[in-house]
């Protein structure tokens, strides 16, 4: 009874990118490709850019403060890893920064961030790929801003009306379990890292495909409980930096039981999990970099950190979802979440909510007087 | 896409509260229809048929939640297919979407199926009022499946009939029919024609004038007032056909198609096609009769039969038999109905249902009707004036059978300022005028108008007619008159006048054969001035209607007239409510302090 899934629904459309949010992102990553690929130094090198990270996988939250949403943009180029240096590679793109972007870029450790009016960009450039996967990159659906969420609505729509969009037919998730999937499954992209002074390797591609089917054995609710409580820490736990973004996804990925009929549910057994499982810093091999340790980067004090508040919290989730007194549980997960859950309403009456028994007359504070006529 | 609004979000997130519902997809605008539509599912455990254990509804609400109509419709996919009591026809489907059907649970009614599971009134604030919806609903389901829909006790409520046809047939039937009807039900053929009735200036109108069985047999007839007896128009006669209840398929859906007909008459052993072979020569004139089915329902569920209702459809026209059939003779009555059962009365056509109305006066009057014992009488109104007029809408629109006013006066432009005529009106008799206007008031009243002065020569012929007479002329002659004649029966008189600017109103009640002329005067004598020039000269101002015409006006204004004339109707109502057998003169002060309005009794004098 605690799941209360209508709440949560509306929860999650408060924590969500807003569409303002949405259409700034869509509009800065079109005008940077356009700028690229009209750019007299660059667009010879450039095989392809394309929207990735949590935006992509329906798992981005609104930022809590002012601060700007941000999205990565993969820059698929074809400069030759054994060639140019990391640090090389991402100086090729001062003088287009310049050009484009003067006074809002700052080149970082694998990246070079654009400071824009309303969402920040992170450009990621890689070194070339394989012949191959040019093609695979160069394709329409992967390039193609369409979210894992938007993908679900596709699916739906098209159940409930018997017609499917040319989406849904194009779209990377789809082919995601044709036999292309072979091919490119264990073709990372390398990325530079510039303090280490080496090209790093990542999959963005498996993540979203293991992102899809992971959704898809939690009836849906998986992106949802990773939005959920990724807002939990940052609404509890302001001043922590990390775990955040994808490594706290990643590690929820991990953590949350397939199978799952409810975002409450989700959450719950989240919690549950990494308290029983991983009271010391795991390390998370990455989705097709299994070398790789997603929580490389975090340290032993953040992690115990967050082990403590997930042990704090894990408590009152179990109590709000145990709940059969609706108001008890949308009380319980408004503590846990804040003030974007939505507060029941004051006073309800519970009494023959199975709709078995006689459901005794309720008092109201005001009540209206009847019996006026004027015809 | 419209942003649902915070009210709604609020609202619907009631369906958390509920085990057994689910949110299959949330709101959506629809602009063609002005609403917000919402899906859900339903489970509950039944083992009736047509109920399965899930149903899924669409539940629709206005922009202005909570403010606004909110109703919930069985989906057309996994929804209710049948119609059950409380509940909209269910056959048709909502076609600008097609995702529902149009049988929407009646949640508003006050019934004990839906009360003993969930009272309280209905919520106007966002946060209950869908889950004061959704309760109903889960209780309107409940009763469906235990067949609990219609209790006894409940006020009885027939199936929804749309009629998409524009005209209504009108009907009179009370308690007293029913005895009527019950035996003509036990003859060996309780079915016939009916002549109908239409009126000269109103449209789409018909009424049921007499019932025959065979050919002249009459074995039942309406008694209409005066302005249907005057109609010249007559309709194509209706064929009429007795139940034993109202006709239901699917649980209570009325029936939609001649097939559905035949099946709901053939479970009370009627044989539609057969009766309408029988008339065959009456109505296979190519012409387009009304069909129309008389059915006993009682005023509360499981309670005895109140009043017949007669439902009705148009049959198309029929076929004339003239047309060469192979197997059947010329003229046979069987191959015509073949060949209507082929055509326009094959299973899958569409039955034209027409709106029907018992226009009885105990119906039009159950907003209030004067005493029974009262109505019943004939009464005579004498003076037409604005006093009479008013008066004689008071009585008519309270429910009085017969009404005779005598006036030889003229209506003229002065009197619109407080008379019930209008400008058609001038420079015609007000006795005739008055006459025309309040015939169509009401179906049943009848009215004579007398264009002509009361006096000694047809005094008795006319009073005789009456039992009640109302004198509204003012004139003191004419109650000499009606002091001097006697009646050969007794009868009430009541005279009815007010003074200078209404100042009083006296009010004379003689239970008698005359009036008490002698007593009337003696007590009126002090509220009065000794002759009328000195009334004028008393008062300050002279007012007269027009520059250059000396013709002294009595002031009163409209609201002081309907002012006399409701209080004397009170009075009079009184009298025969009390069964009063005295006679009396009531003196009436208008109140004049402040907000004191209204009449006040300033005497009461009794008459012996």
């Amino acid at each position: 009874m605690g799941a209360i899934p209508t709440y949560f629904n509306d929860f999650l459309s408060k924590i969500r990118l807003t569409k303002e949010q949405i259409e700034e992102l869509k509009k800065a990553h079109e005008t940077l490709r356009n700028l690229l690929e009209t750019d007299e130094e660059l667009s010879g090198s450039i095989v392809a850019t394309f929207l990735q990270g949590s935006y992509r996988r329906s798992t981005a939250v609104r930022p809590h403060d002012d601060s700007h949403a941000d999205v990565d943009i993969i820059v698929v180029t074809n400069f030759d890893k054994d060639i140019l240096t990391p640090h090389e590679a991402l100086d090729k793109f001062i003088p287009f920064m310049e050009a484009h972007y003067k006074g809002k870029y700052r080149i970082q450790g694998r990246s070079i961030g654009i400071e824009l009016e309303m969402v920040d960009l992170d450009v990621v450039p890689t070194a070339a790929p394989s012949e191959a996967m040019k093609d695979i990159f160069t394709r329409k659906d992967t390039t193609s801003i369409f979210t894992i969420e938007d993908y679900q609505a596709e699916l739906t729509h098209r159940s409930s009306n018997g017609t499917s969009s040319p989406l849904l037919e194009n779209s990377v998730f789809s082919s995601l379990y044709s036999k292309e999937y072979e091919q490119w499954r264990d073709e990372p992209l390398w990325i530079p890292d510039r303090v280490a002074e080496k090209w790093e390797r990542t999959h963005p591609l498996e993540q979203i495909r293991w992102t899809v089917d992971k959704n898809k054995k939690c009836n849906t609710h998986y992106v949802n409980v990773v939005k959920a409580i990724k807002w939990w820490y940052k609404e509890k736990y302001p001043d922590f930096k990390q775990p955040k973004s994808y490594p706290l996804e990643h590690f929820i990925g991990d953590c949350c039981a397939d199978e799952i009929t409810s975002i409450a549910q989700g959450v719950v057994e989240t919690f549950e999990e990494i308290i029983r499982y991983y009271p010391d810093k795991p390390f998370l091999p990455d989705r097709g970099v299994p070398e790789h340790d997603v929580f490389a980067r975090i340290t032993v004090e953040e992690y115990d950190a967050f082990y403590q508040a997930v042990k704090e919290y894990a408590g009152l989730a179990r109590e709000a979802l145990a709940e059969e007194d609706t108001y008890e549980s949308a009380k319980r997960w408004h503590d846990l979440f804040g003030d974007q859950f939505p507060t029941p309403p004051k006073v309800t009456d519970q009494q023959g909510a199975q709709n078995s028994g006689f459901t005794p007359r309720r008092e109201r504070t005001e009540s209206v007087p009847t019996g006026r006529f004027a015809k | 896409m419209k942003v649902i609004p915070e009210e709604l979000l609020i609202g619907r997130r009631a369906i958390d509260l509920f085990g057994n519902i689910e949110l299959l997809e949330d709101f959506i605008w629809s602009e063609r229809l002005g609403k917000w539509y919402l899906k859900l599912s339903v489970l509950m455990e039944s083992m009736k048929l047509e109920v399965p254990p899930t149903t899924c509804w669409y539940l629709t609400t206005d922009n202005e939640y909570p403010r606004g109509e909110i109703k919930f419709y069985p989906s057309m996919e996994n929804g209710l297919t049948v119609t059950f009591q409380h509940q909209a026809n269910n056959s048709e489907d909502e076609t600008i979407h097609g995702l529902w059907r149009l049988g929407a649970p009646c949640l508003e009614v006050n019934v004990q199926s839906l009360n003993l599971r969930y009272v309280a009134q209905e919520p106007r604030d966002a946060e209950y009022r869908i889950e004061w919806h959704l309760r109903r609903l889960l209780a309107w389901i409940d009763a469906a499946i235990n067949d609990s829909l219609q209790r006894p006790g409940d006020a009885y409520e027939l199936p929804q009939i749309n009629s998409k046809r524009s005209g209504t047939i009108v009907y009179s039937e009370d308690r007293v029919n029913v005895y009527i009807w019950d035996d003509a039900s036990q003859r060996a053929e309780s079915f016939g024609l009916a002549t109908m009735i239409k009126l000269q200036k109103v449209d789409g109108i018909e009424f049921i004038d007499e019932f025959f069985i065979k050919s002249s047999e009459i074995v039942h007839k309406n008694f209409w007032g005066s302005l249907l007896k005057s109609s010249a128009t007559t309709s194509p006669e209706a064929i009429w056909i007795l139940l034993k209840k109202v006709p239901v398929v699917k649980v209570w859906q009325i029936p939609m198609t001649y097939g559905e007909l035949r099946q709901a008459l053939f479970l009370q052993n009627i044989n539609f096609l057969k009766i309408l072979s029988q008339l065959s020569n009456k109505i296979r004139d190519g012409k387009s009769h009304a069909v129309l089915l008389g059915c006993p329902i009682p005023a509360t569920v499981g309670g005895e039969n109140d009043e017949y209702i007669w439902l009705a459809f148009q049959l198309p026209v029929l076929s004339r038999g003239d047309v060469k059939v192979h197997g059947f003779r010329k003229n046979s009555k069987g191959k015509g109905i073949y060949l209507d059962r082929l055509n326009v009365l094959n299973d899958k056509a569409e039955l034209e249902w027409i709106k029907t109305g018992n226009w009885n006066q105990k119906v039009i009057s159950s907003r209030g009707r004067l005493n029974m014992s009262f109505c019943r009488s004939r009464i005579l109104i004498i003076g037409a004036g604005c006093i009479g007029a008013s008066i004689a809408e008071i009585l008519v629109r309270g429910g009085v059978n017969t009404l005779g006013i005598i006036d030889r006066d003229v209506f003229e432009k002065g009197n619109l300022s407080r008379h019930t005529l209008l400008m058609d009106d001038i420079s015609k008799n007000k006795a005739v005028q008055l006459k025309n206007r309040l015939v169509r008031a009401s179906p049943n009243i009848s009215i004579i108008a007398y264009d002509e002065m009361l006096n000694m020569e047809n005094m008795n012929p006319i009073l005789n007619e009456y039992d009640i007479i109302i004198d509204c002329t003012g004139e003191n002659d004419v109650l000499y008159d009606l002091a001097m004649q006697p009646s050969s029966a007794k009868k009430v008189f009541f005279s009815i006048s007010i003074s200078y600017a209404a100042k009083y109103l006296f009010i004379a009640i003689c239970n008698g054969k005359v009036f008490r002329y002698d007593d009337f005067i003696e007590t009126i004598k002090g509220y009065l001035a000794p002759s009328e020039e000195k009334i004028y000269l008393d008062n300050e101002v002279i007012k007269t209607e027009s520059l250059g015409c000396w013709h002294p006006l009595f002031p009163a204004r409209c609201d002081d007239i309907w002012l006399a004339a409701s209080t004397s109707i009170q009075v009079i109502n009184r009298y025969f409510e009390s069964k009063d057998l005295s006679s009396f003169i009531l003196i009436f002060r208008h109140l004049d302090d402040g907000y004191r309005v209204g009449y006040e009794l300033l005497e009461k004098k009794n008459v012996h």
